[in-house]
C-alpha cells in the first residue's frame, strides 16, 4: 500500500484543510498513526472540535471514532478534575503550596494543551520538606502506596524525585508526589524551590497551584527529552507545541525562556526541544532564540547521533514500515535516560536487576490479563 | 436540626408501580439502585433542602406512608433516619450546614 | 452489486491475506482489514467469514489486523499464534492451532475496547418485527447456545456477543459475526440444526473445546439495518429447571445493563441515560430454562405479543 502523502498524521495535524484529495488510505494510515501515538484525542480536536481549525474532508466513518476518542477524553479529564478536588481537601492543611503538573495543570488552568488529552495519573509537586507529611496527609484520605517490590520502593524514595507512585483505594486513581522535576542524582539540577516560588495559585482551590507559564513549558520539555519512558514521545511533542502556541502570556514566556532555562540548568533540553519543535511540529521560533540557543547543544558527532534517535523517537511509524530502528532509538534513549538519573555504577546495578527480572514483570502480566479477558466470552 | 439536600449532578429515574429506582451520581459517576423510600426522599430533598421531620410529614401527607406496618410516628421516623444515613454513606445524600 | 467473500477461491483469500493491505471485509458498521499467512486460518476465515462483502481498495479502515506466528525459534517445535493490530501485539501468543479463535476474540477486543461511538454491553442481541431481544450476560449463563437456537427460529441475529447501542438514536446496530460455541452446546446445537456447518472444533482453549459457525446469510444481508429496542431478558441455564420467563422491574433491569457494559464509565451520566431509555421502551424479564425447544417456543410467543408471564 502506498501513498503520496509522507506523513499522514503531521500533515493533517498540522493543516487539516489539505486533506481534499485524500482517499480512504490517507485517512487510514493517519488514524492508525494516531491510534499507535497516543493522539487519537488530539486528532479528533483538531478535525472536529477546534473552532480555528480548517475544515477537512473526514469520512464518515473516522468521524465516529474521533467521536468516540473525544468522549475518552471527556470523561478522563472530568476524572482528573475531580482528582484535584480531593486532592485540594486532602492536603488543605499541608502549610505549602501544591503544584499541579503535566496533564491536570493543563485541564485545571483550562489550557489549549488539554484539548483532545487522554489523561491518566496525577502528577503534584510539594517542597521536599512537606513531603512527609503530604505522604501522611494522603494516607489519611485513603491514598495508598502501590509499589510492592521493596528494591523499587528503595529506589523511588532513595534515588528518583517522587514517592512511588499511590492509588486511591475506593477510587482506584493514581497519584504521583514529586519533590522536584529531575531525581537528585542526575547531572542536571534544577532547583525545585524556585519553580515552587514561582507558582501561581488556582483560583478557587485551597492549596493547588500551577507553574508560571514559562516554566510550564520548561517542564514539559525536559520531561519529554530526559524521561526514560519515550512510548508518548510525540504526544508530549503535541502537548508542548500547544503550550507555546497558547495566547496567553506568549509574548513574556518566548523572552523569559532561555534566561530562565539557563537559570535552572535546563538549556540543554530547551536545546532539544526547539530543533525538534520546529522540525516536527513546525513551530515558528524565532531566528535570536535559535542561534542563542545553539551554543547550549551537543558537539556535532553527539549531535548527529541524538537526532536520528530523536527522529525515531518522535515519529509515528506507518505501518507495515519495520519498527527494529524505532525500536532501537528508544532502546537508546531508554539508557540515556537512567545516564542522566543515575551515577554509573547504581545504572548498571539497575539494569541489572531489572533484566534478571527480579523485580515484577508488569508488561507480561498485562499483555497475558488483556488476553484472557477478550477470550472471556 | 440537620438539613438534607441532594449530591450535585443527580439524577432519577424510577417507574410507576415499581418499588425500586435507579439513581445516578455526576460526582461519583456512580449508579445506584434504591427501593421507594429512598426514591420518595430524594425526589423531596432534590427540590430543597430537608428536615427528617419534614420528609415525614410530606410523605404522609402526599398519602404514601413510608412503613405501612408500622403503628406510631417514631418508627416512621427512625426508618426515614436509616434510610437518610444509607443515602448519606452511598453519596446520594449531602448533610448541608 | 457487492462482491462477497464467497465470490472468491480459497487461493485468492489466501493471496488477499498473505500481502498487504490484507483481505478488506465488512463485518456490521466496521471494515476489517485482515493478514495472515497461515493456511489453516485462511481456510477458517475462507469458510466462517464467507457472507462478508468485500471492501474496495480506497475505502477506510477500522481495524488492521493480524494473525501471525510469533518471532523466534519456538515457531519450529512449538508453534504459536499471535495477534496484531497496528503494528503492536497487545495480547501474549496462544497455541499454534488456535489462531482463528484469536481472530475473532481479537475483533471482539477492538470493538469492545475502542469502539466508543456506541454503549457497548456484553450480551446476544436478536431481532423479530423490528424489535430487539438483548440477552445480557456474562459467559456461563447459556446465552450463548440460546442465541444460537433462536437465531434459527426466526429471530435475525444482530450479535452473539456484543451489543451496540447508539447513542443517537437508541438503536441496536448489528455486528453479525460467526457464532461460538463451546463444549456441550456444540453437540446440543448440532442436534437441534443438522444442517450447520462448523468450522474447526478448537481443542483445550482456555473455554474448552469451542467451534464456530458462520452467521446466517439474511443476518449479513440485513447487517445495515437497526433494531429497536424490545425485550430485555436475563438468561440462566439450569439443569432440569422449567422454563420460566418473570417480568422484572425496569429499574433492576437498569443496574444489570450497566453491569454488563464495556464502556459505561466512559459514558457516564449520557449512559445512565441512554440504559433507562432503553429499559423504558423494552419489556424486561429473568429467563430460566433447561429445555430449548421450549425455550424457542416462548420466545416465539413473546415476539408475537402473547401475554408475558409464567410458562411451564
Amino acid at each position: 500500500m502506498t501513498t503520496s502523502v509522507n506523513d499522514p498524521l503531521l500533515s493533517v495535524l498540522l493543516d487539516p484543510g489539505d486533506t481534499a484529495s485524500w482517499t480512504g488510505q490517507e485517512w487510514t494510515l493517519a488514524f492508525r498513526q494516531a491510534r499507535f501515538s497516543g493522539l487519537a484525542g488530539r486528532l479528533a480536536d483538531r478535525l472536529l472540535a477546534d473552532p480555528l481549525a480548517p475544515k477537512s474532508a473526514c469520512p464518515g466513518a473516522l468521524q465516529s471514532h474521533l467521536e468516540a476518542a473525544l468522549r475518552v477524553c471527556k470523561a478522563q479529564q472530568a476524572e482528573v478534575l475531580r482528582e484535584t478536588k480531593f486532592l485540594d481537601q486532602a492536603l488543605a492543611s499541608l502549610g505549602a503550596p501544591v503544584v499541579l503538573l503535566k496533564g491536570a495543570a493543563y485541564a485545571a488552568a483550562k489550557l489549549p494543551a488539554a484539548r483532545g488529552r487522554v489523561f491518566s495519573d496525577v502528577d503534584i509537586l510539594v517542597p521536599k520538606q512537606a513531603l512527609a507529611k503530604a505522604e501522611s496527609l494522603l494516607t489519611l484520605h485513603g491514598w495508598m502506596t502501590t509499589e510492592e517490590s521493596e528494591y523499587n520502593q528503595r529506589y523511588y524514595r532513595r534515588w528518583m524525585h517522587e514517592l512511588p507512585p499511590m492509588r486511591h483505594l475506593q477510587r482506584g486513581t493514581v497519584l504521583d508526589v514529586h519533590h522536584t522535576i529531575l531525581p537528585e542524582t542526575a547531572r542536571l539540577r534544577p532547583d525545585a524551590a524556585k519553580l515552587i516560588a514561582a507558582a501561581v495559585p488556582l483560583a478557587g482551590t485551597r492549596v493547588l497551584h500551577v507553574l508560571a507559564p514559562v516554566d510550564m513549558v520548561l517542564h514539559s520539555l525536559t520531561h519529554l527529552f530526559m524521561n526514560d519512558d519515550m512510548t508518548h514521545a510525540l504526544r508530549d511533542l503535541s502537548d508542548l507545541d500547544l503550550l507555546l502556541r497558547a495566547p496567553q502570556g506568549q509574548d513574556c514566556t518566548w523572552d523569559r525562556l532561555l534566561p530562565r532555562a539557563r537559570e535552572l540548568n535546563l538549556e540543554r533540553p530547551l536545546f532539544y526541544a526547539l530543533r525538534h519543535l520546529r522540525r516536527v511540529m513546525k513551530l515558528p521560533v524565532a531566528e535570536r532564540l535559535v542561534t542563542a540557543s545553539a551554543a547550549d547543544g551537543p558537539g556535532p558527532a553527539l549531535g548527529r547521533a541524538m537526532d536520528w534517535i530523536w527522529s525515531q523517537a518522535l515519529s509515528a511509524p506507518i505501518p507495515p514500515k519495520s519498527h527494529v530502528a524505532r525500536d532501537l532509538a528508544l532502546a537508546a534513549l531508554y539508557v540515556r535516560g537512567h545516564w542522566l538519573r543515575m551515577p554509573p555504577l547504581m545504572l548498571i546495578q539497575h539494569l541489572a536487576i531489572k533484566a534478571l527480572g527480579l523485580h515484577k514483570n508488569k508488561q507480561g502480566t498485562a499483555k497475558s490479563a488483556a488476553r484472557d479477558e477478550a477470550a472471556n466470552f | 436540626m440537620s438539613r438534607f439536600s441532594t449530591s450535585p449532578g443527580l439524577a432519577i429515574r424510577s417507574w410507576p408501580g415499581e418499588s425500586t429506582a435507579a439513581v445516578f451520581v455526576d460526582d461519583t459517576v456512580s449508579t445506584h439502585l434504591v427501593n421507594e423510600a429512598a426514591a420518595a426522599l430524594l425526589e423531596l430533598a432534590a427540590v430543597q433542602t430537608v428536615t427528617i421531620e419534614e420528609v415525614s410529614a410530606s410523605l404522609f401527607a402526599a398519602g404514601q406512608p413510608v412503613d405501612s406496618s408500622s403503628t406510631d410516628i417514631g418508627g416512621d421516623l427512625q426508618l426515614i433516619d436509616e434510610t437518610i444515613i444509607g443515602l448519606v454513606a452511598a453519596g446520594l445524600l449531602r448533610r448541608v450546614e | 452489486m457487492t462482491l462477497r467473500l464467497s465470490e472468491l477461491s480459497l487461493s485468492q483469500t489466501r493471496a488477499r491475506l498473505s500481502s498487504a493491505p490484507g483481505l478488506r471485509l465488512r463485518m456490521g458498521p466496521f471494515v476489517a482489514a485482515v493478514q495472515t499467512p497461515l493456511p489453516d486460518v485462511a481456510s477458517s476465515i475462507h469458510l466462517l467469514y464467507s457472507g462478508y462483502p468485500l471492501v474496495e481498495e480506497d475505502g477506510f479502515v477500522d481495524f488492521s489486523v493480524s494473525i501471525r506466528r510469533p518471532a523466534g525459534l519456538r515457531r519450529y517445535w512449538n508453534p504459536q499464534v499471535t495477534f496484531g493490530l497496528d503494528g503492536q501485539e497487545p495480547f501474549n501468543p496462544l497455541p499454534g492451532d488456535q489462531g482463528f479463535p484469536l481472530l475473532e476474540w481479537g475483533l471482539n477486543w477492538c470493538v469492545y475496547g475502542m469502539c466508543n461511538q456506541y454503549l457497548i454491553l456484553h450480551g446476544a442481541v436478536l431481532e423479530r418485527n423490528g424489535r430487539a431481544l438483548i440477552l445480557p450476560a456474562p459467559s456461563g449463563s447459556g446465552k450463548s447456545t440460546l442465541c444460537a437456537a433462536l437465531l434459527f427460529h426466526g429471530w435475525r441475529l444482530l450479535s452473539d456477543e456484543l451489543t451496540l447501542i447508539c447513542p443517537k438514536t437508541g438503536e441496536l446496530v448489528p455486528n453479525p459475526r460467526p457464532v461460538s460455541l463451546k463444549n456441550a452446546s456444540i453437540e446440543v446445537i448440532s442436534r437441534l440444526e443438522p444442517g450447520i456447518r462448523f468450522g474447526s472444533r478448537i481443542e483445550e482453549t482456555t473455554k474448552g473445546t469451542v467451534a464456530h459457525f458462520a452467521a446466517p446469510a439474511s443476518a449479513l444481508a440485513l447487517a445495515h439495518q437497526p433494531a429497536l429496542p424490545g425485550w430485555v431478558v436475563l438468561p440462566k441455564y439450569r439443569a432440569g429447571s422449567s422454563t420460566l420467563l418473570q417480568p422484572i422491574e425496569k429499574a433492576r433491569s437498569l443496574m444489570h445493563l450497566a453491569e454488563n457494559a464495556f464502556n459505561y464509565d466512559i459514558f457516564g451520566r449520557e449512559g445512565f441515560e441512554m440504559l433507562a431509555d432503553l429499559v423504558d421502551r423494552s419489556d424486561c424479564f429473568t429467563f430460566e430454562y433447561s429445555n430449548l425447544t421450549e425455550a424457542i417456543d416462548l420466545f416465539s410467543r413473546l415476539a408475537d405479543g402473547a401475554a408475558a408471564g409464567v410458562a411451564t
